[in-house]
């Protein structure tokens, strides 16, 4: 491929990077926050995420612009639809961690320090390891490393299925009054945003196995 | 923007001709960057490219109107190539503005003297100054690994995209200000024409070039400006990137998406 082709999609496999990484980041400093309550770190988290949907916007601009000079083909083709398809899931992990900051921050004092401790902070970790895990596989030439990262990510997004089933019913068991109903319902919402967070990040990390691997697309 | 050539008000008319086969020609070709012509057959876009070294001259009774500048490495001063007479002006416009056919045109004698032979005829003798004005053209045309151990073979045993290879050597022997490629791999395999994609594309850091291709894609591959021609007329010129995504014109659209032409 031409030497302009690979300097365009190289800039935008680095942005792609590096959206991911703010987006660690914000998830990284939530879990910092949510340990102590600390508002400041909630905002600090908040503060990563800033600008990131315009900047996605140019991603997929630079996307057309590429199909439409270079009609890449084969792997290359597979990149560039790759990257098409992983900008509206970062779209969605992006808004997703907004509102588990936002969420979280807001409902802060109402859960008990125990279940914080026992099942939300192992969901928000696991969370984190997804994302984590799945910017190591951006660029990664090497099939048998890459199939081993995307592992490791199926089987921390597993763990936040799990963890928020046993979340769930853990809340549901402590409620003890039947009009703290909405509250509890308005907490779990907020703690379902980590495991769709993950989720969003598998659909991401079997993208990147796709350019890799080939084969037809799949929706997870 | 910096011009290296700037076309004005252009018409060209063939010897014997009723009307003319450019009308009203206005285009800037940028310096270090690739212009691309295209456009269906018959648009006139050979005729145009042909025209900015007035190769057209070769032969009698064409006419020419209107004004083709052409500036200097600065971009500020200019000269008409149009008002070119005598026989030393236009040699010296060619050697400034140098051309790659659709066919390699290789010389029937070495690979070395292919390249060397423009060098001689500019009155460079000395040897040293020969052999590394050779090499560094060879180099220049990615062609030097292939070639280095076999410089006094005949230039006819290389493959075809290696004579173009050869060519483009020739051409950048005499340090061009301007380089036109008249569909210069429309006779190549794909690898040959990969090779000579990649050629143009480092060519423009030191020349800007202009390039007549059939090919969509090459155009939209190696260009930055493209210009769309049809019937000898000049229907649209913009970034590359503008006239594959968002042309202005409907004629232009239609045609790369394939609706005509």
């Amino acid at each position: 491929m031409l030497e302009n082709y690979t300097h365009e999609i190289d800039k935008i496999r680095k942005s792609i990077k590096h959206i991911l990484n703010s987006i660690l980041k914000a998830n990284e400093i939530f879990l910092i926050a949510v340990k102590k309550c600390d508002i400041q770190k909630f905002d600090e988290a908040k503060s990563y995420l800033k600008n990131i949907s315009s900047k996605i916007e140019s991603i997929d601009n630079e996307i057309i612009k590429i199909l439409a000079l270079y009609t890449p083909e084969a792997r290359d083709l597979r990149e560039v639809v790759a990257y098409f398809k992983i900008d509206n899931e970062l779209l969605r992990v992006v808004s997703n961690s907004r509102k588990l900051i936002k969420g979280f921050k807001d409902n802060c004092f109402v859960l008990d320090e125990s279940i914080v401790n026992e099942y939300v902070m192992p969901l928000q970790i696991s969370t984190v390891r997804t994302i984590e895990n799945s910017i190591k596989m951006i660029g990664l030439d090497n099939s048998d490393e890459l199939k081993d990262i995307y592992h490791a990510v199926m089987v921390e997004e597993d763990k936040t299925d799990e963890l928020y089933m046993l979340l769930e019913k853990k809340i549901f068991e402590s409620l003890k009054n039947i009009n703290d109903f909405a509250k509890i319902h308005n907490i779990l919402r907020v703690f379902r945003r980590s495991e769709k967070i993950a989720d969003r990040t598998m659909s991401i990390a079997n993208l990147l196995l796709y350019i890799q691997e080939g084969g037809t697309l799949k929706r997870i | 923007m910096i011009k290296a050539m700037n076309i004005k008000n252009f018409y060209f008319t063939y010897s014997g001709a009723e009307n003319p086969a450019l009308k009203n020609i206005n285009l800037p070709v940028e310096k270090n960057k690739v212009t691309a012509l295209i456009g269906p057959s018959g648009c006139g876009k050979s005729t145009l490219l042909r025209s900015l070294n007035r190769i057209h001259d070769l032969y009698p009774g064409n006419s020419y109107q209107g004004e083709i500048f052409l500036y200097d490495k600065n971009g500020k001063n200019s000269k008409n190539i149009l008002k070119f007479k005598k026989e030393n002006e236009l040699i010296d416009l060619r050697v400034k503005v140098g051309m790659i056919f659709q066919k390699p045109t290789a010389f029937p004698m070495s690979i070395f003297d292919n390249v060397a032979y423009a060098l001689k005829l500019q009155g460079i003798k000395n040897k040293t100054e020969l052999t590394d004005r050779v090499e560094a053209s060879l180099r220049g045309a990615a062609l030097w690994n292939e070639v280095k151990e076999r410089l006094k073979d005949d230039a006819s045993m290389l493959s075809g995209g290696q004579q173009q290879r050869l060519c483009i050597a020739r051409a950048i022997a005499v340090k061009p200000a301007v380089m036109l490629f008249d569909e210069p791999t429309s006779a190549l395999d794909p690898v040959s024409t990969a090779a000579i994609e990649e050629l143009v594309v480092e060519l423009k850091k030191d020349i800007s070039i202009v390039i007549v291709t059939h090919n969509m894609q090459q155009a939209s591959r190696i260009s930055d400006y493209t210009a769309f021609m049809y019937l000898g007329d000049l229907i649209e010129f913009d970034k590359t990137e503008t006239i594959f995504l968002n042309p202005k014109e409907k004629q232009t659209e239609d045609y790369i998406t394939g609706r005509f032409g």
